[in-house]
């Protein structure tokens, strides 16, 4: 049993009055198994158009079939889904819209990235002027005619995102994009994609690094053993999460007496890092928590609001379906 | 599919793919040239498992040449055996192959173009090893007291445009056994080393244990197509079972790579 949270507002209705079709990806029921063991099981999800969309899940959680299924690289077991509108029992009506790159680079080791892209571009009919001005774009221009495997993994990284746009795609598939990128090189993906999204073309971007797709994703698809937990506005499933106070006295024994304060006011509270008390309230009791607090004789060495994060709700969203199962 | 044939061919012009693939059959082509004309006898003699040794007279015919070329048929048929399987398979081994199928769903037509460049690949390689075989036999024969008058009459012309025409199908034929190999195993190492020993002690172990085998056996066929005909296998029997195995070698082929999930 999974604890799928429906959003509020489908893609219908956010691109209501769009002339974009408003879903990029849609599937129903999609399922795959390799014998009695489900990696995709039952999924469907909604993924509008223009946006940038999270697809996260623990490793093993599905993302990669699921991606490789859209991309007819492997045929569903049951149920349909759609690229840009088309199914996915045709490939070929939809994957010249489409720009990819599924778990991890793939490319010719003896090549250079210039002749990796114009193995694709060649194959895929799209103009070669595009090679020289994505390698720019990735930054890659100045090692162009080295060979592929002399380059580093967050090089091999940007040549992948290079192949995917080749098409200049109306639609992104990026399968971790960001691993073996140092941190400025990751900040870099980002500007970037959030970039591609301003121009229109929807991202669909799976992850493990939940930090990141925080900070890039509009859309979140959330997944675990391949059943969709979470379909819908990254903000309306962070917003859902408690907010939380965390507090922090000057004598640590005296966090027992704002344990007892807050539970007196109902809110549930657990220690967290031996120092500080983690409380389950709105930033509006902080406040009153501080009173009461004097009032007792406790003096407060911090008090702060805290919004979960990403990372923080996923986790507590998979232990509550493990919990269930 | 002309895409997929050009695409194909990005990475078929690259140095190692010239060096190791072509320059390796062009290789083989002058070493059995020098070997078949510098080992000749006035009589025949018995070389083992490849049967008997070619004679002077022989070689002096006007399909002397056609003999020459054709006696080097499994060793540079192994070689497109390597090519093709290599190529095919690599593409499973290294992920490129999910890039190729985004770019080209259409397997059927990403398959055919893919092994139209290979086979265009491989013919090139055979026409310059025929022109460089010959033109090392020009040179060695005379040293060898070899007549090479009758190899430039016209039926000299017309022996030694079959014999090269059979070369290249029977090199074409274990190119495509390569592909099989390729598509089944989906490991460049796993198909190149099945091929190889199918193909040199495989075949002739099995040959040796049930006479009618050459009869039967691809590369045995081959052997004989590349020849014009053997003792044991007529032209038009190796042609026409070769038919119906080729044909049975890319329908399964093609239906393995249609149908099958890319999941590497």
């Amino acid at each position: 049993m999974t604890a799928t949270i429906a959003p509020a507002a489908g893609p219908a209705d956010l691109a209501e009055a769009g002339e974009r079709p408003a879903t990029a990806i849609r599937t129903q029921g999609l399922t795959k198994r390799y014998g009695s063991r489900a990696a995709v099981d039952d999924l469907s999800i909604q993924v509008p158009t223009g946006m940038v969309a999270g697809f996260v899940g623990l490793n093993g959680a599905g993302k990669t079939t699921t991606i490789r299924m859209l991309l007819g690289l492997i045929t569903p077991s049951d149920g349909s889904a759609e690229v840009l509108g088309q199914p996915i029992s045709h490939p070929a009506a939809y994957l010249h819209r489409v720009g990819a790159m599924i778990e991890g680079p793939a490319f010719y080791p003896t090549l250079s990235a210039r002749a990796n892209l114009e193995v694709l571009a060649t194959l895929g009919g799209h103009p070669k002027t595009r090679i020289g001005q994505l390698l720019e774009q990735v930054g890659l221009a100045d090692r162009a005619k080295d060979r592929y495997r002399s380059y580093s993994l967050g090089m091999k990284q940007r040549l992948g995102i290079a192949a995917a746009l080749l098409p200049e795609p109306a639609l992104l598939v990026l399968d971790e994009p960001a691993n073996g990128l140092d941190p400025a090189g990751i900040i870099e993906i980002r500007d970037l994609l959030r970039g591609l999204a301003d121009d229109g073309i929807t991202v669909f971007v799976s992850s493990h690094l939940l930090g990141e797709v925080e900070q890039i994703s509009d859309w979140l698809v959330m997944i675990d053993h391949g059943r969709l937990l979470y379909d819908g506005p990254i903000d309306q499933i962070l917003d859902r999460q408690q907010p939380e106070l965390l507090v922090a006295t000057e004598q640590p024994n005296d966090l027992a007496t704002v344990a007892r304060l807050a539970a007196e006011a109902g809110h549930y509270s657990t220690p967290a890092n031996g120092h500080l008390l983690r409380i389950q309230a709105p930033a509006s009791y902080a406040a009153t928590l501080n009173r009461q607090a004097m009032a007792q004789g406790v003096t407060l060495a911090e008090l702060r609001h805290a919004q979960p994060s990403l990372e923080e709700t996923f986790l507590s969203m998979t232990t509550t379906t493990e919990a269930r199962q | 599919m002309i895409r997929s044939f050009l695409s194909e061919w990005v990475k078929l012009r690259r140095r190692a793919m010239v060096l190791g693939g072509a320059g390796t059959i062009v290789g083989f082509a002058i070493l059995t040239v020098v070997l078949t004309l510098t080992t000749a006898s006035a009589t025949p003699t018995d070389q083992g498992p490849g049967g008997e040794g070619l004679t002077l007279a022989q070689l002096a015919t006007t399909d002397g040449l056609a003999v020459i070329l054709g006696s080097a048929a499994t060793f540079i048929g192994v070689v497109a055996l390597s090519v093709f399987a290599m190529s095919i398979a690599s593409e499973y081994s290294q992920g490129t192959l999910r890039n190729l199928l985004v770019r080209q769903p259409r397997r059927v037509r990403l398959l055919a173009g893919k092994l139209l460049a290979l086979a265009s690949f491989t013919t090139l390689a055979v026409v310059v090893a025929g022109v460089a075989a010959v033109t090392v036999a020009l040179l060695v024969a005379p040293t060898q007291d070899i007549s090479t008058s009758a190899w430039f009459t016209s039926a000299g012309w017309t022996a030694l445009g079959a014999g090269l025409g059979n070369l290249l199908l029977a090199t074409l034929g274990w190119g495509l056994l390569g592909a099989l190999l390729a598509l089944v195993l989906r490991a460049p190492a796993a198909a190149v080393g099945v091929g190889l020993a199918y193909a040199l002690p495989g075949e002739l172990l099995v040959t040796a244990a049930w006479s009618d085998g050459a009869r039967w056996l691809p590369g045995q066929l081959l052997d004989a197509l590349a020849q014009g005909g053997t003792a044991a296998v007529t032209y038009g029997w190796a042609g026409l079972l070769l038919g119906v195995y080729g044909v049975v070698a890319v329908v399964a082929g093609t239906t393995l790579f249609t149908r099958r999930d890319v999941a590497t």
